[in-house]
């Protein structure tokens, strides 16, 4: 199989996953789309290299967060939106009067986490990415996934204890 | 948290979103095209000139820590970088003369991508090689690994060693003519070359010849509205060495909008050596021609009034002190020059 063969059929097997995993990242469907793809269209430059060295699904992660994290630096993310929303800004408090189901108020739990704490999280319990691999995507140390992820477990059930009585 | 949590929280998240539906793309086609467009960029590289000639709006650029606002009328100045005589230095020469500077940057725990074994350290690429730089001109610097940003004050032959500090390169240090040119020197990661590109090839304007068009500041970051011929750019300057830091430039659209949002970030315990600490936000836009003001309310509070200038546009710039305020209500309210209300709502509304 050629390498742009090889390309097509990592975009068919891992886009949705990617797509998914950046949507917990970014709480933005459209974001995460955009990151997914700009993640893979960056593998394509590297491709021969990544896959000989790297390993594809390493190298992903790693610039899915980053692209991410990229993005949240961004004070203007769109040219196009003058002034958008902050990636954060879907964490307005849980209007009790509104129904919100289960789903979207996990992913805004999720939100409310720092950046960092985010990624581990979500790269620890929706990847079930080791510590080494997390720490390898983020460019921090073990000890610092190990602290952000316990951070930002103990924030999330701080958020979600608020909003429906227990994580669990 | 409990091993029941936490079993329960990747059932969860699984739940939250596996059954979106997703469409996968088909990307060969554009990461061709990408890869192509990429080799005719390097190609033309080379060929940008500087002009000399940023405006300034000094006396806006000092305003108080935490607050917002700035609507600036422009004076000529030139830049001290830009004089004709100067001769403009080879990327290497760059390089070789920054070294002693990027010393800072190596020693640094928090930057992902630089070695820290013993002895080791970077080598540093100019980042927009097709950036014509003189001495004393600030310039970007990438590591190898291309993911982190540093600048160096390109000295003199001979004065390598002459210590420039963090503190040197914030935006309260800089001249008008240098926050400027420090906007040009912006770059994203999803611009980054490949990493077996032996240097630094980041695309961006050189944005020396631009004028400022409004300014705020919040702490030790300052957002600065830019015009280059016909187009605007918001900017922002981070202290260093902030891991968020650098410079974040972007071309705006010019679309005239009652809507208002903000991005920012919230700060903790591990950056209080570089920033105050609290939430920042900053945002930019061009109001509609009968609109004046924005009156920015955070938990009930009013924290920033944002004037535009006579074109519309504003920036703003300002600090939430010690809290993560971004999940407390936070609103805008646009007004007229008559204080007549036009709109009000959430963020990004």
């Amino acid at each position: 199989m050629d390498a742009d063969a090889e390309f097509e059929q990592y975009v068919a097997d891992s886009f949705a996953r990617l797509c998914r995993t950046a949507f917990l990242l970014c709480g933005d469907w459209q974001r995460a789309e955009d990151a997914a793809q700009e993640t893979l269209l960056k593998m394509h430059r590297s491709w021969g290299r990544i896959v000989r060295h790297e390993g594809l699904d390493a190298y992903a992660r790693q610039t899915l967060v980053r692209t991410l994290i990229d993005e949240w630096r961004r004070p203007w993310r769109r040219r196009e939106h003058v002034a958008d929303a902050l990636p954060e800004a879907s964490l307005h408090p849980v209007d009790a009067t509104t129904q919100i189901d289960d789903r979207a108020q996990l992913v805004r739990a999720v939100a409310r986490l720092a950046p960092r704490q985010r990624a581990c999280v979500v790269l620890r319990f929706y990847l079930d990415t080791s510590v080494a691999d997390t720490a390898a995507a983020l460019g921090c140390s073990e000890g610092n996934v190990k602290r952000l992820t316990s951070d930002g477990l103990a924030a999330l059930r701080v958020v979600l204890d608020t909003t429906e009585g227990s994580l669990t | 948290m409990s091993e029941v949590d936490v079993t329960d929280l990747a059932t969860r998240l699984h739940g939250a979103v596996d059954d979106h539906p997703v469409d996968v793309p088909n990307l060969l086609a554009p990461a061709r095209s990408r890869r192509r467009r990429r080799r005719v960029l390097g190609g033309t590289a080379a060929v940008a000139v500087v002009v000399a000639g940023a405006l300034v709006a000094s006396q806006l650029l000092g305003t108080a820590p935490h607050t917002a606002l700035v609507a600036a009328t422009p004076s000529p100045t030139l830049s001290a970088s830009t004089v004709p005589s100067a001769a403009t230095l080879s990327n290497e020469a760059i390089a070789a003369r920054c070294a002693p500077q990027m010393a800072k940057y190596n020693a640094l725990p928090q930057l992902p991508g630089i070695p820290r074994q013993p002895g080791r350290t970077n080598t540093w690429h100019v980042a927009h090689q097709a950036h014509p730089y003189r001495v004393g001109d600030i310039v970007a610097m990438v590591p190898d690994s291309m993911d982190y940003t540093a600048y160096c004050r390109i000295p003199a032959a001979g004065q390598e060693s002459v210590n420039v500090s963090f503190a040197d390169l914030e935006a309260a240090s800089l001249t008008t003519v240098d926050r400027v040119a420090m906007c040009g020197e912006s770059m994203s990661i999803l611009d980054r070359p490949t990493p077996t590109t032996a240097s630094a090839d980041f695309p961006g304007p050189d944005l020396r010849d631009a004028t400022i068009v409004a300014a705020a500041s919040a702490g030790n970051t300052m957002a600065l509205l830019l015009s280059q011929g016909a187009t605007t750019y918001s900017c922002i300057l981070y202290p260093q060495p902030w891991l968020a830091g650098g410079v974040v430039m972007y071309p705006m659209d010019g679309t005239r909008a009652l809507r208002v949002g903000f991005s920012g970030f919230a700060t903790d315990a591990a950056e209080k050596s570089v920033v105050p600490m609290g939430t920042y936000y900053f945002s930019a836009g061009r109001l509609p021609a009968d609109a004046r003001t924005i009156e920015i309310t955070i938990s009930k509070k009013v924290v920033a009034t944002v004037t535009a200038n006579a074109d519309g546009w504003w920036v703003a710039a300002f600090m939430v002190a010690g809290r993560n305020a971004f999940a407390e209500p936070s609103t805008y309210a646009v007004k007229d020059a008559a204080g007549t209300v036009l709109k009000t709502a959430d963020f990004g509304s």
